[in-house]
């Protein structure tokens, strides 16, 4: 390790050494050593940025899921007995055919949803479980929150993505659910919302008037690397807002239970 | 891996419901609690349809196909999986391959639209296959505990 950190200080490090920085591998000194290095090149941490957000997104994706029907099933201290269990599923099975009609509603689209919420919620309740075990996906039945992340897109892509939004609030206005969209825009995405290169302006402009609750968000971080590299400031549509991170707001959102999309 | 232990009170809670649920309704789910994963394809580019459904054939290797309940959701570029499909025979056995083992392709009706796609031009495509839309169906089955994967 200390062979390659040496070598590393000659060029530039490794691609082990930055892959063990964005880890948290590193004692503070050697990550302040390391941070210098890479906040004197644009490439560099450009490259971490993105390593960081596979990070992110590599744990995302394998986060243990919360599902409806998971508040029916006990934790691993539910297991040590058998007996109980046979009286649980015997309520189960009362409870269940009540809710089975319910249930099945849940292969009609986003209309059967709720439904199948209620009915877990119901199911846990009969069987005594905490109800720390379902309050989640009961809040969630309440509105849709979804966060659209967007690093790469060309004009077409742009077009279809409005499209899809526009489409997500008429299904959602069709079901009687709440929706609320947040895009996250940044990396080569961003011309999405560059006020001088937006392709499809007017749209963006005609839906956030007709979703109040759609916000379009551009990475403060991605602004201020195309500002550097073009000189001058970069002005974003009047109606987008700017976050500090993407992707930093990617995970907040998904840590307060926001349904994550990468479009 | 303890979701995939079918045994004690989880079982008896899940085949009770498994036995309710049959009683009402032909579409009731399977006993077992697999995981349940749905993948997003949206990019034209049928080596990363290749990588990605090769990816879930991983999986479902590593895990048998009794652990895994797989979604494809064919979205913007990525419903040219199908088409590509017809001719690439490497592709068309994994979507084949796949679908054996239960997994759905679910095909975005926007798309379909806006691209001039018809059902019929895609390989082994079915009415049911169709949804609306696909970030909708993303969410509804994120909603239902699906784990959110974009190869």
């Amino acid at each position: 390790m200390a062979d390659k950190r040496v070598n590393a200080q000659d060029d530039r490090p490794s691609e082990e050494l930055l892959n063990a920085f964005v880890d948290g591998e590193f004692s503070p000194e050697d990550r302040l050593e390391t941070l210098k290095r890479i906040s004197c090149s644009e490439h560099l941490s450009r490259e971490v940025c993105d390593m960081h957000q596979l990070k992110e997104l590599v744990n995302m994706a394998y986060r243990d899921v919360r599902s409806p029907r998971d508040g029916g099933r006990p934790g691993p201290s539910g297991r040590r007995s058998w007996f109980p269990s046979v009286a649980a599923g015997m309520l189960a099975l009362v409870l269940g055919s009540l809710a089975g009609f319910e249930l099945t509603r849940d292969a009609d689209f986003l209309a059967g949803a709720p439904a199948t919420d209620d009915a877990a919620a119901t199911l846990a309740d009969g069987n005594g479980l905490s109800e720390a075990a379902v309050s989640q996906p009961v809040a969630a039945a309440d509105a849709d929150n979804v966060l659209l992340h967007v690093n790469e897109a060309d004009a077409t892509a742009m077009a279809e993505l409005l499209d899809d939004i526009e489409a997500m609030y008429r299904e959602a206005e069709a079901a009687g659910r709440d929706l609320n969209v947040q895009v996250v825009v940044h990396n080569s995405a961003m011309d999405m919302l560059r006020a001088d290169r937006a392709p499809h302006p007017e749209r963006v402009a005609a839906l956030t008037l007709d979703h109040p609750s759609l916000r379009f968000t551009a990475c403060a971080q991605t602004l201020e690397q195309l500002a550097r590299a073009e000189g001058g400031s970069i002005e974003i549509l009047p109606q987008a807002e700017r976050v500090d991170s993407g992707v930093a707001e990617a995970a907040r959102r998904q840590s307060e239970g926001w349904i994550y999309i990468k479009v | 891996m303890r979701r995939f232990a079918p045994h004690g009170r989880v079982g008896a809670v899940l085949l009770a419901l498994l036995l309710a649920l049959t009683g009402v309704a032909a579409q009731a789910e399977p006993p077992a609690d697999p995981a349940r994963i749905v993948y997003h394809i949206n990019v034209d580019d049928p080596a990363h349809h290749l990588n990605a459904l090769q990816y879930l054939q991983s999986h479902f290797e590593a895990v048998g196909p009794d652990g895994l309940r797989a979604r494809v959701v064919l979205h913007g570029g990525g419903i040219h999986l199908l088409d590509y499909a017809h001719d690439n025979v490497e592709l068309r056995g994994l979507v084949d391959v796949l679908k054996l083992q239960g997994v759905e392709f679910r095909l975005c009706g926007n798309t379909m639209e806006s691209r001039g796609v018809r059902l019929d031009e895609l390989y082994d495509a079915e009415p049911g296959d169709r949804v609306p839309s696909g970030l909708a169906e993303l969410m509804r089955l994120q909603r239902e505990g699906y784990t959110y994967i974009k190869p």
